[in-house]
């Protein structure tokens, strides 16, 4: 069974898919847009930036489906490899981001009447301004777990790391995150 | 298996238990209530990717940008399909080549040169005017390119060649709807395709995909042709009229069409009434105060200095008692 969404029978419509099959590159497609653009979005502040990103993506999903191999791995894994190496790509031609300066593993405990407030009021370009003060590992297990909403272990497999690896750098986010806002 | 694999904190997780539970859609408060020991610090956590997951959430894409890379996505499949490697061929040998036989393949050589270069400026006309919009050098080249394609294309295949010009004309729109440089022509070239596209809705019996398409295609007219209203308002009548035929498209395709907040302009009929008011003071002289009411259905208001269209021709009567009605030529604008 597939793991990034049980209904979705991945092996079947990624093999049709390779065979040129239109339906099963529209499902591809249909199923992995949603997931990669806000996985885009949650990393780069235009959106005209995140869909020219989110296009090189796909077609180069599409260029390289041929050469795509099962290894043990979910093809959304593979897309993500592609996607995080884009995103990572485009910020690095961008070279406008300013050194921000990163944060310590202190974790504040802000008092518990904030958060509720954090949690109406914030707005992807708090999520995206303070994710920018974060590390960058940090900053892609934040971008795919609760950007493309992808779980941890579907995570580790996209940043070849492991689960623990991720769920650690996960907290060590959130925590600083919640800070952030909480300051802000 | 790794070496140094870090076992995760227990805070890190119980966090990530937590979190997942939240992902597979248990409520905020049954989560706290299984984690009730940890609740102090875990709640501001969950609050704050909560948050996370609500902003990110309300990014959506804009429909006309997933349906115009679906079209991509597709068409760069079908691309791919198409260019499988071809057999390579060995080299041919060389014999030695004597001077006249050199002349001749320079001759011939310059003559293959111009004649590729000339297929090379036709051949990069085409290839580059996938994304050309109306008044770009290659745009012509695309506009010829469609029609070849249009004419050879028979029956389901024509629709959906229809289906992407029509498409292209929305995407064109959107281009030069953003610098505010849309022409009546442009906005002509999208009603004309798309009535193109009516009719063979109206023929053909479409599919899924393609009934999926005109929804889209009609969807994103509307919010185009109002932008472009919005910006250039002296195109609203053709836009309006564009975007009936849009939905007339629709309706054909057996879908609701989409609804626009552009109301027609008003229709107005040239007959104001100028009720003059004489100066009290200068009988003997019409005023040059005189306040032109005109009764169109839109209400303009007519100046007095005579620059209106509506007041000039208002030849106001010193005689108080009398309030002329004249009826002038010109159309007041609303």
């Amino acid at each position: 069974m597939d793991e990034l969404a049980p209904e979705f029978d991945e092996y079947a419509v990624v093999e049709a898919a390779r065979s040129g099959d239109e339906p099963a590159l529209t499902r591809l497609y249909e199923h992995y847009f949603p997931k990669v653009y806000r996985y885009v979005a949650s990393r780069l502040s235009a959106t005209e930036d995140a869909e020219d990103v989110t296009e090189e993506i796909f077609l180069r999903v599409i260029h390289n489906l041929g050469s795509f191999t099962w290894r043990g791995l979910p093809f959304g894994a593979w897309i993500f490899r592609i996607a995080r190496n884009e995103v990572v790509s485009h910020v690095r031609k961008q070279k406008t981001r300013a050194p921000a300066a990163e944060l310590t593993e202190f974790i504040p405990d802000p008092g518990q009447d904030h958060t509720l407030v954090i949690e109406q009021q914030m707005t992807v370009a708090m999520v995206r301004a303070a994710a920018e003060r974060l590390p960058e590992a940090q900053r892609q297990v934040i971008a795919l777990r609760f950007g493309a909403g992808l779980s941890v272990a579907e995570t580790a497999q996209a940043l070849k790391k492991t689960e623990n690896n991720v769920k650690v750098l996960q907290h060590k986010a959130i925590a600083k995150l919640q800070a952030m806002v909480v300051l802000e | 298996m790794r070496l140094f694999d870090r076992k995760a904190g227990a805070e890190a997780t119980v966090f990530a238990e937590a979190q997942a539970l939240l992902d597979d859609g248990m409520a905020f408060d049954d989560v706290l209530d299984l984690f009730s020991a940890e609740a102090s610090w875990l709640e501001p956590l969950l609050r704050t990717t909560t948050g996370m997951r609500q902003a990110v959430a309300a990014e959506q894409p804009s429909y006309y940008f997933e349906a115009s890379l679906k079209q991509k996505f597709l068409a760069a499949a079908r691309r791919e399909d198409r260019t499988a490697p071809l057999p390579v061929l060995p080299a041919p040998s060389r014999a030695p080549i004597s001077p006249r036989t050199g002349l001749r393949t320079a001759f011939a050589g310059s003559a293959v040169a111009g004649v590729a270069a000339a297929i090379g400026a036709l051949t990069l006309g085409f290839v580059t005017s996938d994304d050309a919009v109306p008044g770009d050098w290659n745009y012509a080249f695309k506009l010829a390119n469609e029609r070849l394609e249009y004419s050879l294309s028979r029956g389901d295949q024509r629709i959906d060649v229809q289906l992407g010009q029509t498409e292209a004309r929305v995407r064109e729109l959107q281009v030069l709807s953003s610098s505010g440089a849309v022409s009546p022509a442009d906005i002509q070239r999208l009603q004309d395709d798309a009535r193109e596209l009516e009719k063979l809705a109206r023929s053909n019996q479409l599919d899924e995909i393609q009934r999926g398409r005109i929804e889209v295609i009609t969807g994103s007219s509307v919010k185009v042709l109002e932008g472009v209203a919005q910006k250039q308002p002296d195109l609203q009548p053709a836009v309006v009229t564009t975007i009936t035929t849009v939905n007339d498209t629709a309706l054909a395709a057996g879908i609701g069409g989409g609804t626009t907040t552009i109301e027609p302009l008003p229709t107005v009929t040239p007959t104001p009434t100028a009720t003059p008011t004489p100066d009290s003071d200068t009988s003997s002289k019409p005023s040059p105060e005189a306040t032109v009411s005109p009764s169109a259905t839109a209400t303009g208001t007519a100046a007095p200095t005579g620059t209106s269209t509506a007041a000039p021709t208002a030849t106001p009567s010193p005689d108080s008692d009398t309030h002329s009605t004249v009826s002038p030529p010109a159309t007041p604008t609303p």
